[in-house]
């Protein structure tokens, strides 16, 4: 099993639907955030794009949170989903510096907190909370082994990049474009 | 920006009559504050109570349930999957709806105005009975010395229609809101005077189902009317053609097939140059012209000379690029919109810019067409039993002289405004205004002329969840219940198949705050009115209204939102 998330960019609008549930599925403090939004614009006036996406932790396959953490509070789980456990997180800060997406940050409780697919949510058979209230259904989540999800749909129909291939994280965050 | 009889007084978190203070901002929006409450991470769905709503927001009022954790505290609100306004995904307005709930801003008591010694004006806190008191006593001198018509209400939201209730049993017909003519306004004067209907709200187009969607000046998906950017997506994931007219490349214009920068305030001059090109290229849709139009060679006469050459020097949009988008509005009929957009307010032209509108969809055969704009149906509740409202003397327009506002068919809230400052060619000036959920400074245009009428005022109440500028203003402000503390009225709002929903309260009212039902209920009880509020409760009402239509009460709160045969 892989988990992965496949974002649209030609149908995302930025609203941040998805930064303010994520908020409020998890009890993300005051002024933090798990997931944010990207606009990229590019080219000159008349020939203009933007580029909207939506970001988070890639739970990459080679993350160098992990390895460089030296407690082993960060540590990847079945489907791939790279987890932090926060009693035994000492908020050193490594994987902060590690992670090439900034997709972490210091909890106020002193721990490192992120992104975590809302495994809690998996466990019972939802979908992430994010990718559940987009109201342009521009997030596609599945398992990758699975040809009929979601997620391998949406790669196998369209072309996608991922963010900062040259770290060489293998990160599973997928962007149709 | 000052007035001479009414002081600006800020309104703080800890208290009344001292200057906000920075740690307020911090918390602005509230959203986590329950995290404050329990440091614990995300509770299960399982763990929780879903109790149903829908959104106060924006006016869109997508059905939702909002969820309650076993300590009382509000954790989160999630769409209703039943509901047409929002298919179980909120916008985030509505998803951080909860912020509205736990700010620490928070109206939280009833606030009075006094003046001390040396002149400096500040807020007392005060009772309800006292505040409300206070109120009655002004309304019913203002109603002996100058009329019960000299009462305005402004208002805004679901609740304003039990202050409105109110209102008019008391006997005035001013009761205004001012997101008629600052938004939808003229859109719905054009239309009803080319259709004989207006396009009402939500907007009634089959955005899902069209092959086209010309946008103009319209910023769906910056603007989340959640409907319209969900069916915006379906019809991006169909292959639709959408057309963005818009001088800034908008979010909707990166996702456009075109995108015309057109030099602001020049829209319709384009849409005329459309019309032509329709008309002249023998594009329209003849049959349901002929079929269901009058006025056709007028149009053809006006427009004759309207080309896209003579439009390109007004908006600079090239004459080949007129052409061609005309083109792709013909090829996609009658599947096609040129959405009428909401706020439409812009350069004084409005009703004649909205007018080309629906004259072109016509045109095009869009109207009443798959793809186009549906046929709304909606569910009418009967009213619950109540005496006849006073008939009053005089409304509004009476202030001014005769045919000067003979196209608007909603009291206009500048009209309200404009009649509150003394002149002497006027008939009578209105001496008390009630504003409920709407910041007046910032919702009519011409802040001075607001301020100055503000100062001609005997009377202004100001009943609001939250302090904002118009509550500076007030002599009484009422701290009201946020909408996940009450019920209001039923949802009644048309689609393609008509629905209901209800709105419950998920949390017992926070502070001394108090649902709209109630303080009007109070205030109908001290002006001799309490035969307009029979009932003890607002749910005597929902329930009785409900079991006229087959539902009830229990069952509402069970579901939430309720689908009917068309």
């Amino acid at each position: 099993m892989r988990y992965a998330m496949a974002i649209d960019t030609k149908k995302c609008v930025g609203c941040g639907d998805c930064v303010v549930a994520c908020q409020t599925e998890n009890n993300v403090p005051h002024g933090y955030c798990r997931d944010w939004i990207v606009e990229n614009v590019s080219g000159s006036y008349p020939n203009v794009e933007i580029e909207l996406r939506s970001e988070r932790c890639n739970h990459c396959d080679n993350a160098p949170c992990v390895r460089c953490c030296p407690t082993g509070a960060s540590h990847i789980v079945e489907g791939g989903i790279v987890m932090v456990t926060h009693n035994e997180c000492i908020g050193c800060g490594a994987c902060i510096e590690s992670c090439p997406y900034d997709a972490r940050y210091s909890h106020p409780e002193g721990y490192v907190d992120k992104c975590t697919f809302c495994k809690h949510r998996l466990d019972k058979g939802q979908n992430p909370a994010c990718v559940e209230v987009c109201p342009t259904k521009c997030l596609h989540f599945g398992d990758l082994d699975d040809p009929n999800s979601d997620v391998s749909k949406a790669l196998k129909n369209r072309r996608w990049k991922v963010l900062a291939p040259e770290a060489g994280t293998k990160p599973q965050l997928y962007f149709l474009t | 920006m000052k007035t001479n009889r009414r002081q600006f007084i800020k309104i703080s978190t800890l208290g009344t009559g001292a200057i906000a203070l920075g740690l307020s901002s911090l918390n602005f929006n509230g959203i986590n504050a329950a995290y404050a409450a329990e440091k614990n991470e995300a509770v299960s769905d399982e763990d929780m109570t879903p109790y149903p709503t829908f959104c106060e927001v924006c006016f869109w009022k997508c059905a939702a349930w909002t969820y309650v954790d076993k300590k009382g505290e509000i954790r989160k609100i999630i769409g209703n999957k039943e509901d047409p306004h929002c298919n179980g995904r909120l916008c985030p307005r509505g998803t951080g709806g909860i912020g509205m709930y736990h700010d620490e801003d928070r109206l939280k008591t009833p606030l009075i105005r006094e003046t001390k010694e040396n002149g400096t004006q500040y807020y007392r806190e005060a009772s309800w009975e006292e505040a409300l008191d206070l109120i009655a006593s002004k309304m019913s001198k203002i109603k002996k010395e100058h009329g019960p018509e000299c009462v305005a209400l402004f208002s805004h939201g679901t609740g304003g229609k039990l202050m409105g209730h109110l209102v008019k049993a008391f006997g005035s017909p001013n009761i205004s809101a001012p997101s008629f003519a600052q938004c939808r306004g003229p859109r719905e004067v054009a239309f009803t005077a080319t259709y004989g209907e207006d396009v009402q709200s939500p907007e009634r187009t089959d955005i899902r189902d069209t092959k086209c969607l010309v946008l103009i000046g319209s910023h769906i998906g910056e603007n989340m009317h959640n409907g319209q950017i969900q069916e915006m997506s379906d019809a991006i994931d169909n292959g639709a053609t959408i057309i963005t007219v818009d001088p800034r490349f908008s979010t909707a214009a990166s996702h456009s097939k075109y995108w015309l920068p057109i030099k602001p305030a020049t829209d319709l001059a384009l849409l005329l140059a459309w019309t032509h090109v329709l008309i002249e290229e023998e594009l329209y849709d003849k049959e349901y012209i002929k079929k269901y139009a009058f006025g056709f060679d007028e149009l053809k006469e006006h427009v004759k000379d309207k080309t896209p050459e003579w439009a390109f020097g007004i908006t600079t949009i090239e004459p080949e690029i007129i052409r061609r988008t005309a083109r792709e509005m013909a090829y996609a009929s009658p599947a096609v919109i040129v959405h009428p957009g909401r706020h439409v307010t812009w350069y004084g032209d409005d009703t004649q810019r909205s007018r080309a509108i629906a004259i072109l969809n016509a045109l095009l055969g869009s109207w009443g067409r798959r793809g186009g704009f549906y046929v709304p149906e909606k569910v009418h509740l009967p009213k619950y039993p109540s005496p006849p409202y006073p008939k009053p003397s005089r409304t509004w327009k009476d202030a001014y002289p005769p045919g000067k506002y003979n196209l608007v068919h909603e009291v206009l809230s500048t009209g309200i405004c404009d009649a509150t400052i003394p002149n002497p060619d006027m008939d009578y000036q209105l001496r008390a205004w009630i504003v409920y959920g709407t910041n007046l400074l910032a919702s009519l245009p011409d802040q001075n002329k607001t301020l100055e009428a503000i100062d001609n005022l005997e009377f202004l109440v100001v009943i609001d969840t939250m302090p904002m500028d118009i509550t500076a203003y007030a002599d009484v402000v009422l701290p009201e219940c946020t909408y996940l503390e009450r019920y209001d009225f039923v949802r009644t709002s048309p689609h393609r198949e008509p629905f209901l929903a209800l709105r419950m309260p998920a949390a017992k009212p926070k502070y001394d705050s108090k649902p709209n039902w109630w303080i009007a209920k109070q205030l109908g009880s001290r002006l001799g009115l309490d035969e307009y509020f029979k009932c003890d409760s607002i749910e005597e009402v929902l329930d009785w209204q409900l079991k006229h239509v087959g539902s009830s009460l229990e069952e509402m709160k069970r579901i939430g939102v309720k689908k009917f045969d068309r």
